[in-house]
């Protein structure tokens, strides 16, 4: 559990995070969407202590980051993947961690071998690609085996096959029950994983929604080489826009099965008879701008 | 806090840094107390006999003034690394009492100090003893008065610029930065002391860091100048009003 109250910051004059008021709820993922420069990591480094708000406040699990006894046991971050010292192997960068809040070298064997570093856990993190650095900086993440993960572009630099461990990874830690927040800027990548978005931009909430709810059907797409004939029919039958443009026709306020139903009754021909989605991008550049 | 000490600990040995820094320390005693003894010896031959009969033999630390640079350093790397790697985000998030944090890494650089710094202390003694005894110049008697804390003296001392170069770490956050200070501190200032009027230069030796410090290694009981308690004394206030400094700006600067 995350909770975001009012929470403001500025540098100078410039207003990086502008009174955002949002929560974030255990057991799903909470996709935290928002252009270059919108505030996410600022209002992540808030909630984690790091950056001190300059109105409002940030709580996990009802308390402040600094009252936790064991934080890592509470909370899990992961902010900045190139954060490692370059000379110290991953195996000791995740020792050091551990140490610090009392947990056990099986531990650090176990996020290893669950991020899949176990082969590579003796070498200089300095030498890892950007996606090992990711999976080194999950690993880091999950030793506390937390309730709360908060994760900064997890996705950044992954192949395709890390993208696809990162995704059914993150779904899982949430379906048991843990409060996840992921950040990205990336509308697509972020509609695949989360369940719930909340999307800011210039520093402030532009929209706390679901998937669905922004993804909602948007019409029907016709094609047909009576298209003026076919709007003619479809609107006295319910259609309540109907927008013929060369042989395409946009319905809506009737469903696919319904136009095929009346376009056969009619002998009309379809070439084409799709549902239309609003488009997650436009969607979310509509948003945003 | 244990646990805190301990992930420094770790922290510590896990980087072959601290292994070359913490040797630095040691060799760059025994090679100045070489060249130091020989510039002693070297002076004592040209002597007049006047001045030989009124030469009183006593520990020659003026290599701590380069051992302290490298002291210096393994404090003030402490912080720096972490700023320049970033890993300071995640230790604040990991151990978000930033107190804990600098006590932490304060007990780890004291004691590692602490004990570099004994160590080098005797073999800067004996070194120079030893250099000098072989070009014929008379050494004074390990039994004097006051001995026993010259010998035991260099740990302590070298532990607090260990500490003080940690504060300058912690406050800087760049190696560059907080090294150049600790030079212009250690070295420079002290070592200009002959071009400043005699009031400045009798206020820096008394009152300085590290000249305040020396006095504690000092068996010549300048009436002028702090005795070994007031000496160590003034190097623990330095100290500690830099930790104090470093304390709040680390609790109030966004990480």
């Amino acid at each position: 559990m995350i909770e975001v109250t009012g929470l403001s910051k500025r540098y100078g004059d410039v207003v990086a995070v502008d009174d955002l008021t949002f929560d974030v709820k255990p057991g799903a993922v909470t996709g935290f969407l928002g252009p270059n420069g919108a505030g996410k990591t600022t209002t992540m480094r808030m909630i984690l202590g790091l950056d001190a708000p300059h109105a409002g406040r940030a709580r996990v699990l009802g308390a402040r980051l600094a009252d936790l006894p064991e934080p890592m046991r509470a909370v899990g971050a992961l902010l900045d993947a190139g954060a490692v010292h370059p000379r110290r192997s991953a195996r000791d960068h995740l020792r050091c961690l551990a140490l610090s809040n009392r947990l056990g070298r099986r531990r650090v064997d176990e996020v290893l071998d669950l991020v899949g570093l176990t082969a590579v856990a003796h070498r200089h993190a300095g030498g890892f690609s950007l996606g090992m650095k990711q999976r080194l900086g999950l690993a880091a993440a999950l030793l506390g085996d937390p309730g709360v993960l908060i994760l900064d572009e997890p996705v950044n630099g992954l192949d395709p096959e890390g993208i696809v461990w990162i995704r059914t990874l993150i779904r899982k830690l949430a379906a048991e029950g843990r409060t996840v927040l992921v950040s990205s800027h990336l509308m697509g990548e972020t509609a695949v994983t989360a369940d719930r978005l909340i999307v800011v931009a210039r520093g402030r909430l532009v929209a706390d929604t679901t998937v669905e709810a922004l993804a909602r059907p948007d019409g029907v797409l016709v094609r047909t080489p009576e298209a003026r004939r076919l709007a003619r029919v479809l609107v006295t039958h319910g259609a309540s826009d109907v927008d013929p443009a060369g042989d395409e026709l946009v319905v809506r306020g009737l469903g696919t099965r319904r136009v095929g139903e009346l376009a056969a009754a009619e002998g009309v021909v379809l070439y084409e008879l799709t549902p239309r989605r609003a488009s997650l991008e436009e969607a979310f550049m509509e948003l945003t701008r | 806090m244990i646990d805190a000490i301990r992930s420094e600990w770790a922290k510590t040995w896990t980087t072959r840094s601290t292994w070359f820094t913490l040797a630095a320390i040691v060799v760059l005693g025994a090679l100045f107390a070489v060249l130091f003894g020989h510039a002693a010896a070297t002076e004592h031959a040209r002597m007049t006999a006047a001045e030989r009969a009124a030469y009183r033999p006593a520990p020659d630390f003026r290599p701590l003034i380069f051992v302290q640079i490298a002291v210096g350093y393994f404090g003030l790397r402490a912080f720096t690394v972490e700023y320049l790697t970033r890993t300071m985000a995640l230790t604040l998030t990991t151990t978000p009492r930033r107190g804990r944090v600098l006590a932490a890494k304060a007990v780890v650089c004291g004691g590692l100090t602490l004990a570099a710094g004994a160590v080098t202390g005797l073999i800067v003694v004996f070194v120079n003893r030893a250099v000098l005894t072989s070009r014929g110049v008379p050494v004074n008697p390990l039994a004097e008065p006051g001995m026993l804390r010259v010998l035991a003296g260099p740990g302590l001392l070298l532990a607090l610029l260990g500490l003080i170069g940690l504060a300058v770490g912690c406050l800087l956050r760049s190696t560059a930065g907080a090294l150049v200070v600790t030079i212009v501190m250690g070295v420079f200032v002290p070592a200009m002391a002959s071009l400043y009027p005699e009031w400045l230069a009798r206020l820096i030796l008394s009152y300085w860091p590290i000249t305040a410090g020396l006095r504690l290694l000092s068996l010549d009981g300048d009436p002028d100048l702090p005795g070994p308690a007031a000496g160590l004394a003034v190097t623990c206030t330095w100290a500690a009003i830099l930790l104090a400094a470093a304390y709040v700006v680390l609790r109030r600067r966004d990480a």
